[in-house]
C-alpha cells in the first residue's frame, strides 16, 4: 500500500513537472537521485564528475519530459540518458592526448567504459551496497561511516581508534575488496539458475 | 595485489597521491591487467559509498531545481519578448517577422546571460566568480574551489580555459584563474587567457604560476628561476603579518596536511608581500597588488592576488590554509 501511495505520488509529481513545474521535479529528483549518482559514481574516474554528470541527466531528462510516459518505467528512462552522458564522458577521456597528470585517469576511464556495458540494466548498485555495508562487522562499518558518510578523515578516525593512520587505510582496502565480494555474490545470486 | 602497489592505491583513493605517485601506479596497473582491475574494483566502491551512504541529497536536489528554473526562466524571456513584439507591430506581416527575428536574438542573448552560469550557478548577495579552469566537469581541486567560493555567498560560474572570453568577465565580482586551466594537451591556451584577463578591470586571483608573468604580476618569465610550483611543501611563512590578505595568522603557518606543491613567484618591491615559501624569502606564494598599484607589466587596472594552490591541492588545505584562502577571495573581491 504504501509503495503504491508513492508511486502515485511520484506519477503525480511528474504530471506536473511535465506542466512545467520545477518543484514537482524536485520531488522526483530527490526520488531518484541517490540511485542514480550511486550508478554514475561506480563509472567514474573521478568523483567530482559524479554530481555533474548526474545533474546534467535530471537537466536532459527534464527538457525531454513530455517524451516519457508516466506510469512507465522512470528510473529506466533516466538511467538510459545518465548513460549516454557517462559514456560520451568516458570517450571524451579516452580521446584526449596523452599526458602524465592524466594518464590515470585515462586508463581507469578505458576500465570503466567496458564494465559500464557490462552492469545488468536492472541492478540496484545502491541497495546491492547499502545491504553489504549493513552486514560488515561493528568496527568496520563505523569506519565506513565515518569516513564516507560523515566525512571524516582517516587520521582522524586512526587517532580515535588508537591506531595508526596506515592501519586504517589498509583496513580501508580490505573492507572495499569484502564489499565487492558481497556485491559480487549477490549478482551471482540474481543470475537466472544460480539461486 | 602487492603491498607497495596497494599502498598506492590507498593513497590514490585516499587523494594523498601526488603526480609522480600517479604517474608510477599508472605504469605499474598498465602493465599488470590483474592489479588493474583490482584498482577500478576498489575505486568503484570507494566512489559509490559517499552517494549510497548519505543520508540527505537535498543540496543536489536544489541544484538541479535551480538549472531547470533557470531553463523556464529562458523559455518564458523568449515566448514574452515575440508577444509584447506581435502586439505592438499591427498588421504588417513583414514587420512581425522581422521584430520577431530581433526578439530571438535578445531572447537567446538573455537565455545566454541566464545560461552562463552553467552548472549550480546562481546570482547570491556576493556576487559572481568566473572560475576559469581546464575542463569540464570539474576536477576535484576545481570542485572544491567551487563549492568554498559558494559558501562563501558567490554564485561561481565555471568554464573551460578553452571556451571562455572576455565578456564572461563582466560584471563579476572575481576572476579565480585555476592552474587547471594550463594542464590540458593545449599550448596555445596561455597567451589566448593573457590576452582575455591581463587587462580586465575586474579582480583577478590566479593560482597558475605560469600566468603571473603574463599578467603583468611579476618581472621574469624564467621557470624555476622567476616562477614555478615547488613540490613537497606543506607550510608557508606569513611576512606581512597586518595586511587583511593574512586574516590574522602570522609565522610560519601550516597550509596543507601533507607534502605538496606551492606555486610562488619572483616579485619585486612594488607588490605586497604576504606570505613567502620556507627558506626562500624572495619567492612569494601569496602577495598582491591593489587598483592602480605599478605592478612589473602594466598599472593593475584592479586588484590582482597570486594564490599558493596547484592543481588538485585545494583538496589537502588546512584550516589555516582555507582561512588565507578565504582572506584572498574576500580581499580581491572586496572592491567590486
Amino acid at each position: 500500500m504504501a509503495q503504491s501511495t508513492r508511486v502515485d505520488h511520484l506519477d503525480d509529481a511528474l504530471r506536473r513537472a511535465q506542466g512545467g513545474d520545477p518543484d514537482a521535479y524536485g520531488a522526483v529528483v530527490a526520488a531518484y537521485q541517490a540511485r542514480l549518482r550511486s550508478f554514475i559514481a561506480g563509472y567514474v574516474p573521478r568523483a567530482a564528475w559524479v554530481d555533474d554528470l548526474a545533474q546534467q541527466s535530471f537537466v536532459s531528462a527534464y527538457q525531454s519530459l513530455n517524451a516519457f510516459r508516466v506510469g512507465t518505467d522512470f528510473y529506466a528512462w533516466l538511467r538510459q540518458i545518465a548513460y549516454n552522458h557517462l559514456r560520451a564522458e568516458l570517450e571524451r577521456t579516452n580521446r584526449r592526448k596523452r599526458l602524465e597528470a592524466d594518464y590515470l585517469e585515462q586508463i581507469s576511464a578505458a576500465e570503466l567504459g567496458r564494465r559500464l556495458d557490462r552492469e545488468p540494466a536492472e541492478e540496484d548498485a545502491l541497495e546491492a551496497l547499502r545491504d553489504c555495508v549493513s552486514r560488515l562487522p561493528d568496527t568496520s562499518r563505523r569506519i565506513v561511516q565515518r569516513h564516507y558518510a560523515e566525512g571524516c578523515p582517516l587520521a582522524e578516525i586512526a587517532g580515535d581508534l588508537g591506531r595508526p593512520a596506515g592501519s586504517i587505510k589498509v583496513t580501508l582496502f580490505k573492507i572495499r575488496a569484502r564489499l565487492r565480494e558481497c556485491i559480487e555474490k549477490k549478482r551471482a545470486a540474481a543470475e537466472p539458475g544460480v539461486s | 595485489m602487492r603491498e607497495e602497489l596497494e599502498a598506492l592505491v590507498q593513497d590514490c583513493l585516499d587523494g594523498t597521491l601526488d603526480a609522480e605517485g600517479r604517474d608510477r601506479l599508472a605504469r605499474e596497473l598498465e602493465a599488470d591487467p590483474a592489479a588493474r582491475a583490482e584498482f577500478v574494483d576498489q575505486l568503484q566502491i570507494h566512489q559509490r559509498l559517499r552517494p549510497t551512504l548519505e543520508t540527505s541529497g537535498s543540496a543536489f536536489v536544489d541544484s538541479v531545481v535551480r538549472e531547470v528554473r533557470l531553463l523556464g526562466d529562458a523559455e518564458r524571456f523568449s515566448k514574452g519578448v515575440v508577444h509584447e513584439i506581435k502586439r505592438s507591430t499591427g498588421s504588417s506581416r513583414r514587420r512581425v517577422w522581422e521584430m520577431a527575428a530581433a526578439a530571438m536574438i535578445l531572447a537567446a542573448v538573455g537565455f545566454a546571460l541566464i545560461q552562463r552560469g552553467g552548472s549550480g550557478t546562481s546570482a547570491r548577495p556576493a556576487g559572481q566568480v568566473l572560475l576559469v579552469v581546464g575542463r569540464m566537469p570539474l576536477e576535484a581541486g576545481d570542485a572544491r574551489v567551487k563549492e568554498r567560493l559558494e559558501s562563501l555567498g558567490f554564485g561561481v560560474v565555471a568554464k573551460p580555459a578553452l571556451q571562455v572570453v572576455p565578456s564572461d568577465g563582466a560584471g563579476k565580482a572575481l576572476i579565480a584563474l585555476s592552474s587547471t586551466a594550463l594542464a590540458m594537451d593545449v599550448t596555445d591556451v596561455p597567451g589566448e587567457l593573457t590576452a582575455k584577463f591581463r587587462d580586465s578591470g575586474v579582480p583577478v586571483l590566479v593560482w597558475e604560476p605560469r600566468l603571473f608573468y603574463d599578467l603583468g604580476m611579476i618581472g621574469g618569465k624564467e621557470h624555476q628561476k622567476d616562477w614555478g610550483a615547488l613540490k613537497d611543501q606543506s607550510r608557508l611563512v606569513l611576512t606581512d603579518p597586518a595586511h587583511p590578505l593574512t586574516a590574522g595568522l602570522s609565522g610560519t603557518v601550516p597550509v596543507y596536511s601533507g607534502p605538496n606543491r606551492l606555486s610562488w613567484g619572483l616579485v619585486r618591491g612594488d607588490a605586497i608581500k604576504v606570505a613567502t615559501l620556507e627558506g626562500h624569502p624572495d619567492r612569494a606564494v601569496l602577495f598582491a597588488y591593489d587598483r592602480g598599484a605599478s605592478m612589473p607589466g602594466l598599472v593593475a587596472p584592479a586588484r590582482r592576488v597570486g594564490l599558493f594552490l596547484f592543481d588538485t591541492t585545494a583538496l589537502h588545505l588546512t584550516p589555516q590554509g582555507w582561512t588565507l584562502f578565504d582572506a584572498a577571495v574576500r580581499w580581491c573581491a572586496a572592491e567590486k
